[in-house]
């Protein structure tokens, strides 16, 4: 994909601690992954699997009761995770960059657009005059297709629809050119028409700015569009890893199976929907060995998977999957599509 | 915005109309003046002749009725023992009130906005606990009661200060901090509390992620949002601190309308009662107009509304 071979940004063994009355939770479980030079990479997974969390990790933003409690982060080689809390900060808004999922809570209500925006540039461009950072704000508002960006530099929040406020939000992400942009579920707070328009947008100025992006999501559909590889995360773990067209054609990882059948299909009865059975793990009570086994169809009651931790392991050259059984998913897959048709059939 | 004004100016009008009706019925209720009036030896005729002067051997509706188109054209009646225009009174008392409860408002608003900024900046949680222990039992003491503590302390003991009647700025001090520690220690309880419910708000995520000092972010971002309840509890509390006012004017002799108030009421001199209370209502119904005015300044998303 890149000529540079050593990545933008490395994760290692990532450990989130969550601290609650009866001691630590280990939110996020030996994360590891790298981004690449111009790659948008994504991470999917089930509300409370630790994507975003993990992305908080990366951004040194973890507050409250979260913790790091073990592994690294590097940007370009250097280690985020051993950098003082001021050298980080430098790196925060310059060199990575973060939207959020909710752009009407995330902007201050009693801030000019304008200001917050120029506040970015003012943070890491203190030589940047009055006018200049003036300037390269409108020039980011119209950029971001804001219309009349002079007008509306003046005005405040309230005052910008969702998908506005969330191509301010996208303005102030690139303000700083940054060499890595982290999308946390930047469309999920949006209607269906403007999702659209914003995922172009975000697309289109960071092959502009030539940045790397991690987009978080549980949209599959926007994985299969806009991702080159793509991460499972399940219970703060990564259950596979590789490109996004192999995990969609070939996935390795029973979980994965799971969640490409729970798809809404347009070739298939609509009455119907597919749900992986059983619920989420309570991370408090982590199971033992793999942490889907309750849930997995393709455990069969055999014993390793309830004591032995799957790492993850190459399946083919740059897909890897944490399963001990990887090699049975093939014959399997067919199993869940039958299981799946029969059900259909019996639905209305 | 007008149309806005013109609203809460109705509505304050009905509010001083009201506690005009409620002050006449209510010292009519704590029984007939003309009694206290005349001395011991006055004849039922003394008493009857009088009652007629004062309207008094009228019925209830009429007396309202009179009392209303009175009012109306700015006469609030003689005072009943001093025989001057009540309203006269109460308007040579109304600077010594708003001395002390202005000085005790803006000394416990700027206290409280100094201390919980302070307090949030340097985030030792031992020293805010300390803080918030000590505003919690101050507010747990009753303003008399604090009075007379301070008067014992500064004035008995130690003789720093006079403990009555109204003069210099040494006199000031001790019915001022009375109130003014009461006012702290209720905003500095809420600005405290308003401050941490801003630490968690999405926007000031995004601010940490832009790289934000905290610092900057405490000052640019979290202070005026958590400026805004700070503003509407001021307001109203102003006016409640005018209702304090007139236990710490007793407490201290301060000559000022609660002190004439609840003197007037012991002598059944109602001109007067309904005088002050007519004064504290504009008063009060004034400071909340303002601070509405002000909640606009503040909070953008008011202003079109």
């Amino acid at each position: 994909m890149t000529e540079t071979t050593a990545p933008i940004l490395s994760v290692r063994n990532l450990v989130v601690e969550a601290v609650n009355a009866s001691g630590p939770v280990r939110i996020v479980d030996g994360v590891s992954f790298d981004v690449h030079a111009g790659e948008v990479f994504g991470i999917v997974g089930e509300s409370g699997s630790g994507k975003s969390i993990t992305m908080l990790a990366v951004m040194g933003l973890l507050s409250g009761r979260t913790r790091l409690a073990g592994g690294e982060v590097k940007l370009r080689g250097k280690s985020l995770t051993d950098m003082s809390r001021e050298e980080l900060r430098r790196v925060r808004g310059r060199n990575v960059s973060m939207i959020f999922q909710d752009p009407m809570t995330s902007l201050n209500p009693v801030l000019r657009i304008g200001n917050q925006i120029a506040e970015i540039l003012e943070i890491h461009q203190p030589e940047l005059s009055r006018a200049a950072v003036r300037d390269r704000v409108i020039e980011l508002l119209s950029l971001v297709g804001v219309p009349s960006p002079e007008r509306r530099y003046r005005q405040y929040p309230h005052e910008f629809s969702g998908g506005m406020r969330q191509r301010a939000m996208i303005a102030m992400a690139i303000a700083n050119n940054p060499d890595i942009l982290i999308a946390d579920e930047p469309t999920t707070a949006l209607d269906v028409t403007i999702q659209a328009q914003v995922m172009e947008l975000l697309l289109e100025v960071r092959t502009r700015n030539r940045a790397a992006m991690i987009l978080i999501t549980h949209d599959l559909g926007l994985v299969a569009e806009t991702v080159d590889r793509v991460a499972v995360m399940y219970g703060g773990r990564l259950m596979e890893e590789g490109p996004v067209e192999e995990i969609f054609s070939r996935p390795a990882h029973p979980y994965t199976v799971g969640l490409m059948a729970s798809r809404p299909r347009l070739d298939a009865a609509p009455a119907f929907l597919y749900s992986i059975p059983g619920q989420p793990p309570s991370l408090a009570n982590r199971p033992s060995g793999c942490v889907f086994n309750p849930r997995c169809a393709l455990q069969n009651g055999r014993e390793i998977c309830t004591t032995k931790l799957p790492l993850l392991d190459s399946v083919s050259t740059a897909h890897s999957a944490a399963c001990h059984f990887s090699r049975e998913i093939d014959g399997w897959i067919g199993e869940v599509v039958t299981a799946d048709r029969n059900s259909m059939r019996e639905a209305p | 915005m007008l149309r806005f004004l013109a609203r809460r100016l109705t509505q304050s009008v009905l509010t001083v109309f009201g506690v005009l009706t409620a002050a006449f019925f209510l010292v009519r209720l704590a029984g007939d003046p003309s009694v206290l009036l005349l001395p011991v030896e006055a004849t039922d005729k003394d008493i009857a002749l009088l009652r007629s002067e004062l309207g008094l051997d009228q019925s209830l509706p009429v007396q309202y009725g009179k009392f209303l188109l009175n009012v109306l054209q700015g006469d609030l009646g003689l005072s009943l023992r001093q025989r001057v225009p009540a309203l006269d009174l109460v308007l040579e008392r109304l600077p010594a009130t708003l001395e002390l409860a202005l000085t005790a408002f803006v000394l416990g608003l700027v206290l409280a906005f100094v201390v919980g900024l302070v307090m949030r900046l340097t985030p030792s949680p031992r020293l805010r606990a300390a803080i918030m222990w000590l505003a919690f039992i101050r507010q747990a003491i009753p303003v008399f009661f604090f009075g007379l503590l301070m008067i014992l302390l500064f004035s008995v003991t130690l003789g720093w200060l006079p403990s009555l009647g109204r003069g210099t700025i040494y006199h000031l001090i001790l019915p001022a901090v009375t109130l003014a520690t009461y006012e702290l220690a209720l905003y500095l309880r809420l600005f405290n509390s308003a401050l941490g419910e801003q630490q968690g708000q999405d926007y000031v995520r995004t601010a940490y992620a832009k790289g934000q000092t905290r610092t900057r972010i405490i000052l640019r971002h979290m202070l005026p949002n958590a400026l805004l309840p700070l503003v509407t509890i001021a307001g109203i509390n102003l006016g409640m601190l005018l209702g304090s006012a007139v236990v710490t004017e007793t407490v201290f002799s301060w000559p000022g309308v609660g002190r004439l108030i609840v003197q007037s009421v012991s002598q059944r001199d109602y001109p007067v009662v309904i005088a002050g209370v007519l004064m504290m209502s504009l008063v009060f119904v004034l400071i909340n107009l303002t601070v509405d005015l002000l909640y606009a300044v503040l909070d953008p998303r008011v202003r079109l509304s």
